[in-house]
């Protein structure tokens, strides 16, 4: 009991009546998935259509999170979805083998949550591996997030997509009558539209598909824009070969590393993306230049993309950001299958 | 992840953010490979290549979280510390990279970082084990410092982090001897893996690499007691495929086992292979010094 008592966040302890209580307010967060909207008429049973590669066409879609409440009355929070992770799958082509690029934006902020269309398979997992997005992607009531996907190669494919993540519906009129309850739940949902304020999910890549001749090697520039930091914390790549690379600060020539890394040593994919032992920090102004070598000896089309977030914050100094220094490894953290977003 | 935290919030509104903590800027993702001219290294059929020398620069510290390989064929490793002038072994023999080393997306999480500096060098030699030339690609991953000289805070933790590390290091054991676990079809082989003189050793995963599916038991010498069933459970062998993962994914304790220095424990080991077995094992984990200063 003691165990329950102090680990467990879905229960409280009644000291009266000695005994466990579950807090309401949990029933009210629930696991959610976000599909295409089916309001879109293209959109049949969450499956979308993305035309031929000959075609040229882009194909659009989007993601809508509804609106709850009860009687209207939803003190301007309505209904909030915490996307934690990216899912896909392509009943075409095969999910293994898609081959796609996907841009989202989000409406309501009018923000592009990628520089440039990113490679499907950089960015989307599947259920077993699902790309976890370390800073959530808040979705308040009636926000829209756009899909543009674009077919690299190859016929017509059918898709599926989902965010998934926490649903929170503080409006259920049962639990109205919780009134501390339906308090802490407000102010957990006000914290979360204040920090999607300053921070969002982005993905950062090259403009366009690097292209390389066998053997050759040539340099790219990353550019996460002017606005906001950014701080990324993984990259994956998808190719037609096996390639190494580097990445520098393109104006401070600050290296990552003292050589190049190859893919098969060093870079995952959307389903493992090679997890950064540290975050990096690009300021707002800076560029990362992207420094690749063909290692197939054939030509070489390679998608590379670093998962992070952008801060839309100034730098500050913090006096006592010392005091928890650590990396954890093995001997500090307890198993996990896959990364924990970022708190 | 990084505990530099990231974000600076209002104390006063819930999920509001402020700034960016520019610390963070002084800690840096870093991948590590052994230095130029032989960021490859090329090793000759059944030969071993000279010990290669990782060296960082007098920039700053690092941690070292991951290990990364990319070779053209099968080969084990030798990681040691150069710590000034003294060496240090970080394990008892050479261990086959695919037991320590990840590659792409799933690299090999080491035990515990290792904190390495200007003056203290990881260094990895290579012996081929596949019969032809073999090229060689290491990677160690983490997290470097790149002006902790300038701030007090950071340079103090850096000291911290550096005397703890002469009194813990990850660490690897094989099998006594300079060679695997060699098993004919249907026999049974013993083994021994004796902890050194000088550490405790706490043993934290399980991996390796086998030519197919053995049963094993791992055996405190001293006290008689199995390390997989416990003091109070009958002895016996456990499957290969139940206990033993590899580079990308080792098995992890759930809690560490601590073994004392100079004591030995007995690996047994049945063939369930269709044909000769080679087996190379490798128990990652931490040597914890003992008697550092007498």
């Amino acid at each position: 009991m003691a165990i329950l008592r102090d680990l467990d966040k879905y229960f409280y302890w009644d000291a009266k009546r000695d005994m466990p209580v579950p807090y309401y307010r949990n029933k009210e967060i629930l696991p959610s998935w976000i599909g295409f909207s089916d309001q879109d008429p293209a959109v049949a049973q969450g499956v979308y259509t993305i035309p031929a590669a000959a075609a040229g066409l882009a194909a659009s879609t989007y993601f809508a999170q509804p609106y709850s409440s009860v009687e209207g009355l939803d003190e301007n929070l309505g209904t909030v979805f915490e996307a934690l992770n990216l899912m896909f799958a392509d009943s075409t082509d095969t999910t293994a083998a898609a081959a796609w690029t996907l841009m989202l934006t989000e409406q309501g902020a009018v923000r592009q949550l990628m520089n440039f269309p990113c490679h499907i398979r950089t960015v989307a997992g599947v259920a077993q591996t699902p790309a976890i997005l370390r800073e959530p992607l808040i979705i308040p009531s009636r926000h829209v997030i756009t899909a543009r996907m674009v077919k690299i190669a190859g016929g017509a494919v059918n898709v599926r997509m989902f965010f998934g993540g926490r649903q929170y519906f503080p409006w259920a009129p049962e639990f109205l009558r919780y009134r501390s309850e339906h308090e802490a739940l407000k102010t957990r949902i006000r914290a979360l539209l204040q920090r999607r304020l300053t921070i969002a999910p982005f993905w950062l890549t090259t403009d366009g598909p690097i292209q390389l001749a066998g053997g050759t090697g040539a340099d790219f520039i990353l550019k996460p824009g002017n606005d906001a930091q950014f701080e990324a914390f993984a990259c994956a790549a998808v190719s037609t070969g096996n390639f190494a690379w580097s990445l520098e600060d393109a104006k401070t020539f600050q290296t990552l590393m003292n050589g190049q890394v190859t893919q098969t040593n060093a870079t995952g994919n959307a389903l493992f993306p090679t997890l950064f032992s540290t975050p990096y920090v690009l300021p707002a102004d800076k560029r990362f230049r992207l420094r690749v070598l063909d290692l197939s000896g054939a030509g070489n089309t390679i998608w590379f993309t670093l998962w992070g977030r952008k801060i839309y914050a100034p730098f500050m100094e913090m006096r006592d950001a010392m005091a928890d220094l650590a990396v954890p490894t093995m001997a500090d953290q307890q198993a996990l299958l896959v990364p924990a977003p970022m708190e | 992840m990084a505990r530099i935290p990231t974000l600076i919030e209002d104390p006063n509104i819930p999920g509001r953010v402020i700034g960016v903590n520019r610390k963070r800027l002084d800690e840096i993702p870093y991948w590590l490979l052994t230095d130029l001219p032989n960021n490859i290294v090329t090793v000759p059929a059944r030969q071993s290549s000279p010990l290669q020398t990782l060296i960082l620069s007098q920039i700053g510290p690092m941690r070292i979280t991951n290990f990364g390989i990319q070779r053209t064929g099968a080969c084990r490793v030798f990681l040691r510390l150069q710590d000034g002038d003294s060496p240090k072994a970080l394990m008892n023999s050479a261990i086959h990279v695919d037991a320590i080393c990840g590659n792409a997306g799933q690299p090999y999480n080491l035990p515990e970082a290792l904190f390495v500096d200007e003056k203290r060098t990881l260094q990895a030699g290579f012996t081929d084990l596949s019969g032809a030339a073999n090229n060689i690609r290491f990677v160690a991953h983490g997290s470097k410092w790149t002006s902790q000289q300038s701030d007090p805070t950071m340079e103090r933790t850096r000291q911290r982090l550096e005397k703890k590390q002469y009194l813990s290091t990850p660490f690897w054991y094989t099998t006594d001897g300079n060679g695997p676990v060699v098993v004919g079809i249907g026999a049974t082989v013993n083994a021994v893996v004796t902890i050194g003189q000088d550490h405790f050793f706490d043993i934290m995963t399980l991996s390796h690499v086998a030519t197919g599916l053995y049963n094993i038991n791992i055996t405190h010498a001293q006290t008689g007691e199995s390390l997989i069933q416990g003091p109070q459970e009958a002895d016996y062998q456990i499957g290969s495929e139940l206990l033993f993962g590899n580079g990308n994914f080792p098995f992890r304790l759930h809690e560490p086992r601590m073994i004392q220095y100079g004591q030995k424990l007995l690996v047994t080991i049945t063939n369930r292979h269709v044909a000769q077995n080679t087996i190379y094992l490798a128990l990652g984990g931490r040597a914890i010094t003992v008697r550092m200063w007498g």
